[in-house]
């Protein structure tokens, strides 16, 4: 009977315009934005190179000067991103606070508060403000020098003063700015990251991260237009009430349509998937690698599932509760909320929606986060879970009181 | 298997407003017809019946099943919504197998059931029609199809007749009178030919109650010896409308032909005539505007 | 003209007021994700173009919601008004409180002391947020299904994060840039999208619902 549903309702989907817009635009948007590039800069490195690309530095002067860096950006707009429970928490500081920051920064960098936001409105002029990306790469390279025979002890103290202004799961944590500063890789880090890319992720398996990475952007928002439009569908086309009087349950129902939504959400993900990993397979035959061949699924089911999974889960729950589009703007919000809050382009996954990865390679570095991933990525399939049941609760509850939960029924 | 249904002072409450207030009715096999005015409390008296609205007091047993075992409810139940609809993208086929499905039908089933019960409702030629491209005769019809395709022991339609134009109204009240067999059609509407042509038993529903209960001739009876023909002219119909009951009017010219109740003879000129349904319903509504 | 702010006072109460309380709500929020004190040129147009855009998708989308039912559709265009009648007015309303929502932010900045150039940043808004607003009121009239107006609006803000180099005169977020020129191009298109909207609903709607 499940599957009799599930398959009538994937009929359903496929006769929709939304689920066209979402294939068009999401296959458009993967194969212009994973260009070609990547793949012929994919070399082994030779010793000599002028450039092996960046990796997390252990080096306390260079931690010192971007952990300035972003804290003065941080106290000059006078909002801090935390993230205490893993989903993100804005704080703004009182004047009395905010003047302690700012006399923390002067005290570890030997300057006034005033002379180091002229240095950083010259620095910031430099750059475009549009992309992320761009953005990105103006913080990445502004840094902020400490004054002379200033040591990392008294930095870790002067951290931990602004980690009691701002509060818990800020960058300022020791375990946090310890490993977000980026300098260029030695070409003996860049080898040794190479093999591990070639050894642990045979190539495809790090192409697919750096895949789900741009992936995740668009599935935080696209999927719930489908959904939603599914989910209205019964109280556009005057059926509730016929639905409503049949037997068949409201796990069947809802179940049903969830899966086949799912579903087909996932169909265009992993056939576009599949189609940009193959040049990616064949090179990594040339370096005499035996790629993972399935990696097209196993990559996106671990990223992009359990996003997939509650962005719908959410669109019904909201949905069928409100009768209304109301899921559009919740998703719209922390979809495009996230993206911009996001502190980093590369791992930081706590319990963020979109989980980054924009990177090809750092296999090394991924399989330190391997489990904060999984903890995220579990906490998301499960609360996909509980919207899903929440979901059928709600629909039981509609159809014992004859239509909206909310609105008048007559 | 006991085919019945039981209403027990039945109410029903939307906030403050009293939609149905101790209803009781006993409904056996057959055609049974649910009559009043727009507002009466019939929907929400057929959604108690189908487990689509929760009742505030009172029991309802359907087939012996108390209504609130929603699950064996709607196995044993066909329901006919008032407006009536599916997918405008589906075709009468798939709109009626989805709906089949619904009713728990497996695919072997289904495949038997759904061209027959669309031959039944004259649809097998129009099978292929989109739902959006359907007439209001034709959705009724599919209406009633995926009503009726499970097999119900009662079957409940609302308003069944509304906005169909007269022949094809005819055929759908030929159509409900023969699936009327061993087990109960109730069909709820303000249009009082319906009923005349097809039931025998009749519950009159007013402001949320009861107001009348029984077989088509005891309501008719109410009104025997009252209803009388006159013709008048055409100036007096107003004064004539204030004093009685006036249920028909024919102006020919300066003339005009009137039906009217009223207890005794009203003017010398007026003669008796075999009293119809509607004379009677009327009268029961216009007595029971006189009690409030 | 009272038959019309008649329509209109009756648009608002039956299907508007929930999207309007959702902007204020939203110019209400704005605090805690954007700053507003001492903004230069770059910064106040980043608010502008990536905040505030919002307000444009937000009011202009839903100004066909009554008629996605189609009896009541039905039931208007029984009437003998012509329908561009009918949305005029709310394509007026929608106007009005984007411009306000828009003058409120631009005072709120200007307030906070900034630097930037208040006049070109608010003709730029303007032009701008009307026309990211009419891409969302264009679809969802020629579709008749608001949920996709939200989708190719919310798309197209995407799409200008990373992709503005396809985009030409159109894309957005050019006032970030230091490119205050474009607002000609964003009014044209508006203007073209909002009319076409009207005209193109009756035709193309009809048979496709």
């Amino acid at each position: 009977m499940f599957g009799a549903m599930f398959l009538k309702e994937c009929g359903q989907v496929v006769k929709s315009l939304t689920y066209y817009i979402y294939v068009v635009v999401f296959v458009l948007f993967m194969t212009s934005q994973m260009s070609s590039e990547d793949l012929e800069n994919l070399q082994e490195p030779l010793p000599g190179q002028p450039y092996y690309g960046e990796t997390v530095t252990k080096d306390e002067t260079l931690i010192m000067e971007g952990t300035l860096a972003k804290l003065m950006q941080d106290v000059w707009r006078n909002s801090f991103a935390t993230y205490p429970l893993g989903f993100y928490k804005g704080i703004t500081l009182t004047d009395s606070e905010k003047k302690q920051a700012e006399e923390i920064l002067a005290r570890c960098t030997g300057k006034s508060y005033e002379t180091l936001e002229e240095e950083m409105k010259r620095h910031f002029g430099q750059y475009d403000q549009v992309s992320p990306e761009e953005t990105m790469a103006a913080s990445a390279s502004y840094k902020v020098s400490v004054k002379e025979g200033f040591t990392y002890a008294e930095f870790q103290t002067a951290m931990e003063e602004i980690c009691r202004l701002v509060g818990k799961g800020s960058s300022y944590e020791k375990t946090e700015y310890e490993n977000e500063v980026y300098v260029p890789m030695t070409y003996e880090q860049a080898k040794e990251e190479f093999d591990a890319l070639c050894s642990q992720d045979g190539f495809t398996r790090a192409y697919m991260r750096l895949f789900c990475d741009y992936a995740g952007i668009m599935l935080a928002i696209l999927p719930v237009f489908v959904g939603v439009s599914r989910a209205l569908r019964d109280r556009r086309a005057k059926v509730q009430q016929v639905i409503f009087s049949k037997p068949a349950s409201g796990a069947l129902i809802i179940g049903s349509r969830y899966l086949a939504n799912l579903v087909m959400v996932g169909i265009p993900v992993i056939v576009t998937a599949f189609l940009l990993q193959q040049p990616y397979y064949y090179k990594a035959k040339t370096f005499g690698i035996q790629g993972d061949l399935l990696a097209f699924l196993k990559v996106p089911c671990l990223w992009l599932l359990p996003e997939i999974m509650i962005v719908l889960a959410l669109a019904f729950l909201i949905t069928e509760f409100t009768d209304t589009i109301a899921a559009v703007f919740v998703q719209t919000a922390w979809g495009i909320g996230g993206l911009f809050a996001g502190d980093t382009l590369v791992g930081n996954f706590g319990l963020k929606l979109v989980t980054r990865w924009n990177t090809l390679g750092q296999s090394m570095y991924y399989a330190s986060l391997k489990n904060e991933l999984l903890r995220n990525k579990g906490f998301y399939c499960l609360l996909a879970g509980v919207c899903l049941i929440l979901t059928i609760l709600v629909y039981e509850r509609k159809r014992r009181k004859g239509g909206s939960l909310i609105w008048k029924n007559i | 298997m006991d085919i019945s249904i039981e209403i027990k002072g039945l109410t029903k409450n939307y906030g403050k407003k009293k939609a149905l207030s101790e209803v009781s009715l006993s409904i056996g096999p057959g055609m049974f017809g649910l009559l009043g005015p727009n507002g009466a409390g019939k929907t929400t008296l057929m959604k108690v019946l189908t487990a689509l609205v929760e009742k505030n007091g009172g029991e309802v047993t359907v087939c012996g099943v108390p209504v609130e075992d929603s699950r064996q409810i709607r196995n044993m139940t066909g329901y006919l919504p008032q407006d009536f609809s599916m997918y405008g993208n589906m075709n009468a086929y798939e709109a009626l197998d989805y709906l089949a499905l619904l009713s728990g039908m497996n695919r072997a089933e289904r495949k038997v059931k759904v061209p027959e019960m669309l031959e039944k409702v004259n649809l097998r030629e129009k099978q292929k029609t989109k739902v959006r491209s359907m007439s209001g005769g034709m959705k009724r019809r599919l209406g009633i199809a995926q009503a009726i395709i499970h097999d119900p022991k009662v079957i409940i339609v609302d308003e069944p007749t509304a906005g169909l134009d007269p022949e094809e109204r005819v055929r759908f009240r030929n159509l409900l009178c023969e699936i009327a067999k061993d087990r109960i059609v109730l069909l709820s509407t303000h249009i009082v030919g319906d009923i005349e042509a097809t039931c025998e038993n009749i519950a009159v529903l007013n402001q949320g109650k009861i107001c009348f209960d029984g077989k088509l001739t005891k309501l008719l009876s109410l009104v025997e010896g009252k209803v009388y023909s006159a013709e008048i002219a055409a100036v007096e119909l107003e004064k004539v409308k204030q004093k009685y009951m006036v249920t028909g009017i024919l102006t020919t010219g300066s003339t005009a032909n009137i039906k009217i109740i009223a207890d005794d003879k009203p003017f010398p000129q007026a003669r008796q005539v075999q009293p119809d349904v509607e004379d009677a319903y009327m009268y029961l509504m216009h007595r029971e505007e006189g009690k409030r | 003209m009272e038959k019309y702010i008649k329509l209109t006072v009756s648009f608002i109460k039956r299907q508007y007021y929930p999207h309007l309380l959702l902007t204020i709500l939203f110019a209400v929020c704005s605090g805690g994700f954007v700053s507003f004190k001492g903004l230069g040129d770059t910064q106040a147009a980043k608010a502008m173009e990536m905040y505030v855009a919002f307000a444009g998708i937000l009011l202009f989308v839903p100004l066909f919601m009554p008629e996605q039912d189609k009896d009541i559709w039905d039931l208007e265009r029984s009437k003998g008004m012509p329908m561009w009648k009918v949305y005029l007015p709310r394509l007026l309303l929608a106007s009005v409180c984007c411009l306000s929502v828009i003058a409120l932010f631009l005072g709120i900045m200007v307030n906070g002391g900034g630097t930037f150039h208040a006049f070109l940043l608010f003709r730029g808004a303007c032009c701008e947020i009307f026309f990211l607003g009419s891409i969302g009121y264009f679809t969802s009239a020629v579709t008749n299904q608001a949920v996709i107006g939200y989708m190719l609006a919310v798309i197209y803000f995407a799409v200008n994060l990373g992709g503005a180099k396809y985009l030409g005169n159109f894309a957005l977020f050019q006032m970030m840039r230091g490119e205050y020129g474009t607002w000609m191009y964003w009014l044209l298109a508006a203007a073209a999208l909002f009319a076409a909207g009207v005209a193109l609903r009756e035709r193309l709607a009809v048979r496709n619902r």
